[in-house]
């Protein structure tokens, strides 16, 4: 019996196997900035989500974030998310809008109500012409002298905004952002790669290259 | 003229189905003779006024009271009638002992993926016969239902009332789809 080996046959489909593996990683490496792009649109989202429930949920100590007795609402926000991306990963930052609304107690828009609250500032409040006039346990209080607040918008809320930030990044993302979105069932399920590897015997590298930059952008999130 | 309570809520055969397993202990601070349930939509409303109010109607002193909110939803697979929704939930009481007994049958019944949106399933299937069936009908059909601690601490608010409130936060996740009919498919 005589058996023949077509080595060069062997060695090119070899060739191709590497360069489709190879391409595969490259492929994902191109597709890195556009996938975090996309994801950070989705973390921002959610982030915005998270933070408007727990604003209804507990408005003691997150009223502040949002225009006056519109809490949890996002057309209400008194915040900014903005998010950065490259091919590292992204990073989402936070900033404070102005209040356009008067308080029922007010005459004058606390412009700046979300920052000075969030930090626990106090403010204190002159007259400009007559005397201040306001609520004290239920009685009207009347003085000419200055007055200041210790704790405006409540004990509760200074440095609540931040904490509430902070939980999003530090237990809800790692321990259901991930897995809920179903973003971790797909990086974990690679079938792409070994599905698309006959084709990748024949096409080698720009195969692998189509192959691993399609996988890492189907890892979509959809936020509804 | 269609009702809204006719489309399908999973929030609502979700929280019916905490209340009665809840109601089933007796250490929680929710009494199965009590019409009133005491798990309540989010609302512009104080905690201290829906507490006393609880109390008055129930007659428990240290009451749980519970307050949800939809927070987010997923879209998990590119099959759109698959979704995944996260409800918020607040467990209020003035005893510590009944908010950490209720996290617990909370996460003993919840917390097991299909075999808890099995019997959810059949739970709901259940209450659609018998002489006092629930008025919505079943038109969710849950696939897998987990539950995520939100916070590691036990929260304390002081009230206007002088009372101290210890809160449990709690987030419920359930995967499901709408359905036409009555049935369990």
């Amino acid at each position: 019996m005589i058996t023949t080996l077509n080595m060069k046959d062997f060695d090119s489909k070899m060739n191709n196997f590497i360069e489709y593996s190879i391409g595969f990683l490259d492929g994902i490496h191109s597709a890195k900035p556009v996938f975090f792009k996309e994801l950070s649109y989705g973390v921002v989202l959610a982030l915005s989500k998270y933070i408007d429930s727990m604003a209804r949920m507990d408005p003691q100590a997150l009223h502040h974030i949002y225009e006056w007795y519109q809490t949890g609402s996002p057309e209400a926000r008194l915040f900014n998310l903005k998010s950065t991306s490259n091919s590292s990963g992204f990073m989402v930052t936070s900033s404070f809008k102005q209040s356009k609304t008067l308080s029922k107690d007010s005459h004058q828009i606390f412009a700046n109500k979300a920052m000075v609250m969030e930090n626990g500032m106090p403010v204190t409040i002159t007259p400009k012409k007559d005397v201040l006039a306001f609520e004290i346990d239920g009685e009207m209080v009347f003085t000419k002298k200055s007055v200041t607040v210790a704790n405006p918008g409540g004990s509760r809320v200074k440095g609540s905004y931040e904490q509430t930030f902070n939980s999003f990044f530090d237990n809800y993302f790692s321990q259901s952002f991930l897995l809920s979105s179903g973003l971790l069932n797909h990086l974990e399920d690679v079938s792409t790669y070994k599905n698309n590897l006959k084709q990748g015997s024949l096409g080698g590298r720009s195969v692998g290259i189509k192959t691993g930059y399609q996988w890492l952008l189907n890892a979509n999130i959809v936020v509804e | 003229m269609p009702k809204t309570i006719d489309l399908p809520y999973p929030p609502y055969w979700i929280n019916q189905y905490i209340y009665e397993k809840l109601a089933e202990y007796e250490d929680i601070g929710i009494s199965s003779a009590s019409t009133l349930n005491p798990i309540f939509a989010t609302s512009p409303t104080n905690i201290d006024e829906v507490y006393k109010d609880v109390i008055q109607a129930t007659t428990i002193s240290e009451p749980l009271v519970i307050i949800y909110d939809k927070m987010i939803t997923f879209r998990p697979t590119k099959f759109y009638p698959h979704k995944r929704e996260q409800l918020v939930y607040f467990l209020y009481s003035t005893s510590l002992a009944n908010v950490n007994n209720a996290n617990i049958v909370i996460s003993q019944i919840l917390d097991r993926e299909d075999a808890a949106a099995q019997d959810l399933n059949q739970w709901a299937l259940e209450k659609q016969k018998g002489t006092n069936p629930l008025p919505m009908p079943y038109n969710v059909l849950f696939h897998n239902i987990k539950v995520y601690q939100a916070q590691e601490s036990r929260d304390l608010l002081d009230l206007a009332s002088a009372r101290t409130m210890f809160i449990n936060k709690l987030i419920i996740e359930y995967d499901y789809h709408a359905k036409n009919d009555s049935t369990y498919k």
